[in-house]
């Protein structure tokens, strides 16, 4: 009984936690200019991601080892520094996506500029991760991100056309703005597979105390989890679809995003929405600082754990801290949180072979995984989908940033 | 020598696919912010956002509107008239939109959506246009 409501539990907080800005923005953004067309990237995301996450939890049951932990340990440090570097620079810039994402809905709930925010969010959060314990962090915020099934209903009370949707899930080329389209395919892929995501799962698999015994509840949790989450990103692209599309609105600001469920809940829906974003990026936020944190304190070797006294991981806390006053900068300089994120997206992207190749190698290697060795179609999923996100992001990104 | 190909065949794919459609582009652009203010016009006048977020939203959209009218030079002569005309009354329907928030009148507000709508279909006709000539 207490497996069933683990794996429930489990289950249930990955859904609560997987939208955050970036999913939740690229969706709308996909939705408002291309309507159905681009599900297929949220499912090949999907999918992408059950695999990467569902070995980074078998990793850390099997070898006892982090994902940063055991890179260092088989490649050096020489070499893992690269990964290191990479994944902690995209990390920071998805943190600071992610802290203007939860200033921009305070600024929607209060009126009040979300420059302001930017010191008491950041407060806030180091508050919750000195005092916190793994548990309240990685539960507690992803119960409250169910508020998120709201996009879900949504998509239900619009009447949403269900045969058009499964259309939608078949690859198809662009019928117009082709270099658009593939921009925002290639940010729906960064939103998905942003490396943090996997790098903090293997650290709470071991923050948790997973050993073999746990394989099946990890193997549930990723392609349960993550495919309900995956879903709620389908939802949020749907209704985009059928609210802005339309009406010819094509989203470049969260003031746009904000109205998407009030043609679904009238009044109910602007307050839902804000209530969702700022939750599913605080979440976001607690995530990323901790991912940030586990990565340089694993990578060096020092002592690390959200459930160990600050004073007995004192380089660590030192880190996190470190990460929310950088992540909070752009925001307090009035960079556009939308804008941002998309960045910060594709850069995830392009980011994906340096973060990912190191650990398929490790999760082929015996002396980490024993008999747990990747499967030849998982290695393959995960192969394709990152060349394919990574090539696509080096070409999309320039044409973007030149093409505004 | 294979990968850098494939970027190579991917760069020059996505640079046809987006060559010439810049100023269409900004006019699409017009037309979503008019579309947006429409949006939110409708719903602070049924109570459904609060007047901050209305007051802010239409700011915003002043302020891309101001952004984007700035990059039609490379418009058609006709096309930049029309987009330059429909630009002034948009302007014009969007302070008073604003007004009337911060007034809190809105049964002022519910005559200027039929304008915000008339001005989002003529910058909408217009990127249409461009985008079938290029």
């Amino acid at each position: 009984m207490t497996k069933v409501f683990e794996v429930a539990l489990g289950i249930v907080t990955s859904i609560g936690g997987f939208l955050e800005a970036g999913s939740l923005a690229t969706s709308a953004q996909a939705g408002a200019e291309f309507g159905f067309q681009l599900l297929w990237v949220i499912a090949l995301g999907t999918l992408c991601l059950i695999f990467l996450v569902e070995m980074s939890g078998r990793l850390a049951a099997v070898s006892h080892h982090t994902i940063a932990s055991a890179m260092r340990e088989r490649f050096g440090f020489n070499f893992f520094v690269v990964p290191l570097l990479t994944v902690a620079l995209v990390s920071l810039l998805t943190l600071g996506a992610e802290l203007g994402g939860v200033c921009m809905a305070l600024q929607l709930a209060t009126g009040v500029a979300l420059q302001w925010w930017a010191l008491p969010v950041m407060v806030l959060v180091w508050v919750l991760l000195w005092r916190g314990s793994f548990g309240l962090i990685e539960k507690g915020v992803s119960l409250l991100g169910l508020v998120t099934v709201a996009f879900l209903v949504a998509m239900f009370r619009l009447h949403a056309p269900l045969g058009e949707v499964a259309a939608g899930l078949v690859p198809r080329l662009p019928d117009h703005d082709s270099g658009r389209y593939w921009f925002l395919a290639v940010s729906i892929l960064g939103a998905s597979l942003t490396p943090y995501l996997f790098y903090f799962y293997s650290s709470g698999a071991i923050e948790d105390h997973w050993d073999k015994k746990d394989l099946g509840t990890n193997r549930m949790v990723a392609t349960l989890g993550m495919s309900f989450g995956g879903i709620l990103a389908a939802a949020v692209l749907v209704v985009a679809a059928m609210v802005f599309l339309p009406r010819g609105v094509r989203i470049e600001s969260y003031e746009q995003v904000a109205l998407m469920l009030i043609d679904a809940f009238g009044h109910w829906g602007f307050w839902l929405f804000v209530a969702a974003f700022g939750i599913a990026c605080l979440g976001a936020v607690l995530e990323i600082t901790l991912a940030v944190a586990y990565l340089v304190a694993q990578g060096f070797g020092w002592n690390w754990g959200e459930n160990v006294k600050p004073r007995d991981a004192a380089r660590f806390a030192a880190t996190y801290t470190l990460a929310l006053v950088v992540a909070m900068l752009p925001v307090v300089a009035g960079v556009d949180p939308l804008r941002l994120t998309n960045v910060s997206m594709v850069l995830s992207a392009a980011s994906l072979p340096v973060a990912t190749l190191p650990f398929l190698v490790l999760m082929n290697d015996p002396t980490y995984v024993k008999g747990h060795a990747n499967g030849r179609f998982g290695n393959a999923v995960v192969l394709v989908v990152i060349v394919l996100a990574c090539v696509l992001a080096v070409v999309s990104l320039p044409l973007e940033l030149v093409g505004g | 020598m294979a990968l850098l190909r494939v970027v190579m065949i991917a760069v020059l794919l996505a640079a046809a696919g987006c060559g010439g459609s810049g100023d269409a582009t900004d006019v699409r652009a017009l037309a979503s912010w008019a579309a947006t203010t429409d949006m939110v016009a409708a719903a602070w006048t049924q109570h459904e956002v609060p007047r901050r977020y209305s007051l802010r939203a239409v700011g915003r959209a002043r302020q891309a509107l101001t952004e984007r009218g700035r990059h039609l030079d490379g418009l058609p002569a006709a096309a930049r008239a029309r987009v330059g005309e429909a630009l002034q009354r948009l302007d014009r329907a969007v302070a008073e939109l604003a007004e009337a928030i911060e007034r809190g009148d809105r049964t002022g507000a519910v005559p200027i959506r039929a304008r915000l709508q008339a001005e989002a279909r003529t910058l909408g006709e217009v990127a249409a246009g461009l985008e079938a000539r290029s």
